[in-house]
């Protein structure tokens, strides 16, 4: 029998305290079977969050650290030859796992991040003549520290839009971080081993394919998508480019696993709604005013959220 | 090289010198010209300081207003220097940037001012370096206007002299006499002038009744727009009756137009359960998956009932 999401999002949540969105955000892109791009200051559990995801799950996981002289080889593998046999033997990189954390995958120059987008993408490796199948599920968790600019690397928008969700790790409130001490102030952080298997991610996909959208739901999702396009004169002046109709099959997509994690088999406005500033915020371009006039790219899009009705 | 440092008579000396003025000049050239490469692109039409008052006493606030037109549209105008102030000090600044729809840009600094000793107090003029596209590009320094205040010494508090007082309250009734006395001369001469122009009457058509305003819907009829749409329901037990029930329980929730029920669920208080389960129930029924609309529905209607009891 299937174990549901509710328990993995229990086990991670042994780990993690609060961060209740993030922790959701995670479980919902795998079961959608896309890929996360965490955002936030040091210090605030996002190497942390993804590590426990993959004890919960007990798949394989690996942690890259995106460093400016890493290689495309150092990630996705490299052959090597054998002197005693006389052959070429491959040998896989750490792409090569359920889970991958790219930590502080904007360290590296492009050429490196492209050799781990194409995989995303793909979600297969060509190593010499041969071409390598990833896992299933095959999931990255990168992060970016939005604070330090010095020596990085932006990723371009067309390379963001392979990430499902842009997930945001603020600070955690103050009850949540005398949680925090009292929970793990005295060493080690014990992470869940297991809760779910490989089989239960993948029965929830299957399940996420049969999920209920309303029609004029699929309104709401393409009326939100179409407001960052058309931004009234006010918010014009932030967006340089809206998102993209990809942005809406993806929200659409998120839903219906939101739905899943949610113990549904239908979607609710909540779901899109929950989600659109996710799901938005690394596929809008905004202009240079949002970085020098530091505007709140959180707030700007939920007024472009707020603009459009609700079903 | 070595030979423009170390000369050996007079009419070499001179020569050296001249190369060595020559490289000057040509080295603050470049800098020159380094620098208005640097300056920002703009037209200034407009650039003014005005000041709230003209005379102020010591200590009170008042505004000193910088205003900016640049032809360009959402010029950059960071560069503005701020003018100095004499015998003033700043308790406050505020600045607001306006771009004009094919009109460039309105640039308006308010800047809170106060006198800090009786005198005069000046305030230079504010300027801009730019290159100017409508001239070329060549570099202009716009400057506005100076501004000149005199700061009066505080009031001492006090008590007026009753001489003083006498003589301030006779000047105000003969002010007042005068003003009376102009007042009613302007009012004959008025009468005059209309007795003599000819009377005319237009006729006006006849007036329309103004429609009244619906007044503002009580929870009642809140209430009634749900028993109307779960009537419908009950008798076309369909998705679209299923949303119109919907909508009149957001109506009577209060919920705004792009508010979802997570958010409304949150204002509405935990123990008006009654509401919340007729809210879920509705959602629901208006999202859920067609093998389960009909069970879906019979729920709704359920709850409604629930909260029209209630």
């Amino acid at each position: 029998m299937t174990v549901r999401p509710g328990a993995l999002r229990a086990a991670v949540e042994q780990t993690i305290v609060g961060q209740r969105a993030v922790v959701d955000g995670m479980l919902v892109a795998l079961i959608a079977n896309g890929h996360v791009l965490l955002e936030g200051p040091p210090g605030v559990a996002k190497t942390l969050a993804a590590r426990s995801l993959a004890n919960a799950i007990g798949g394989t996981f690996r942690r890259i650290q995106f460093t400016p002289d890493l290689l495309p080889s150092d990630i996705v593998g490299t052959r090597i030859f054998d002197q005693r046999s006389g052959e070429f033997t491959t040998v896989r990189g750490p792409v090569f796992a359920n889970i991958v954390l790219a930590d502080e995958i904007n360290r590296s120059p492009a050429k490196v991040q492209s050799a781990l987008l194409e995989g995303m993408q793909e979600r297969q490796a060509t190593i010499g003549p041969q071409s390598f199948p990833f896992p299933n599920p095959f999931i990255v968790l990168a992060t970016m520290n939005p604070l330090d600019d010095d020596g990085t690397y932006a990723l371009p928008l067309a390379q963001r839009d392979r990430f499902a969700l842009n997930l945001y790790v603020d600070y955690p409130s103050r009850e949540e971080e005398l949680a925090i001490l009292e929970r793990f102030g005295g060493g080690d952080v014990p992470l869940q081993q297991d809760a779910v298997t490989l089989d239960d991610v993948r029965a929830w996909r299957d399940e996420a394919e049969g999920v209920h959208l309303e029609p004029r739901l699929r309104g709401y999702i393409v009326d939100m998508i179409r407001a960052t396009r058309e931004p009234d004169g006010a918010r014009g002046r932030y967006v340089e480019r809206g998102a993209s109709p990809r942005a809406a099959l993806m929200l659409a997509h998120l839903a219906k696993a939101r739905a899943v994690l949610e113990g549904r088999n239908y979607v609710l406005p909540d779901d899109i709604r929950s989600l659109a500033v996710a799901t938005l915020r690394h596929r809008v371009g905004f202009t240079y005013r949002v970085a020098s006039e530091r505007v709140n790219v959180q707030e700007l899009l939920e007024s472009f959220i707020a603009q459009v009705p609700a079903p | 090289m070595l030979g423009i440092f170390l000369p050996t008579g007079t009419r070499e000396f001179t020569a050296a010198f001249k190369r060595l003025a020559a490289t000057a000049l040509f080295a603050v050239t470049c800098v020159a010209n380094a620098r208005a490469q640097s300056l920002p692109e703009l037209t200034i039409t407009a650039l003014s300081i005005t000041s709230q008052r003209t005379s102020v006493p010591e200590g009170e606030a008042f505004h000193v207003t910088i205003h900016v037109h640049a032809t360009q549209h959402d010029a950059d105008l960071s560069s503005l220097i701020l003018p100095d102030m004499r015998n003033l000090t700043i308790l406050g600044d505020e600045k607001h940037t306006t771009p004009i729809p094919k009109d460039g840009t309105d640039y308006l600094e308010v800047l809170t001012v106060a006198g800090v000793a009786p005198g005069t107090a000046t305030i230079s003029p504010a300027y801009i370096d730019a290159r100017d596209p409508s001239r070329g590009g060549k570099p202009f320094r716009f400057s506005s206007n100076s501004v000149r205040i005199t700061i009066l010494p505080q009031s001492s508090g006090s008590e007026p002299s009753w001489e003083d007082a006498t003589k301030r309250a006779l000047r105000i009734g003969a002010g007042a006499l005068i003003g009376a006395v102009a007042i009613v001369v302007l009012g004959l001469v008025l009468r005059a002038v209309g007795r003599a122009r000819r009377r005319t009457y237009v006729t006006l058509p006849p007036a329309r009744p103004v429609a009244a305003r619906p007044p503002p819907r009580a929870p009642d009829q809140e209430l009634d727009g749900i028993r109307q749409a779960a009537a419908h329901l009950s008798v076309e037990r369909s998705r679209a009756r299923a949303a119109d029930v919907r909508s009149a329980l957001f109506a009577y929730a209060g919920a705004r137009s792009d508010e979802t029920l997570a958010s409304l669920l949150e204002r509405i208080p935990p123990e008006r359960t009654a509401l919340r389960a007729a809210l879920r129930a509705a959602e629901r029924a208006t999202f859920v998956d067609e093998p389960h609309l009909q069970g879906a529905l019979e729920d709704l209607l359920d709850a409604v009932r629930h909260v029209i009891a209630a």
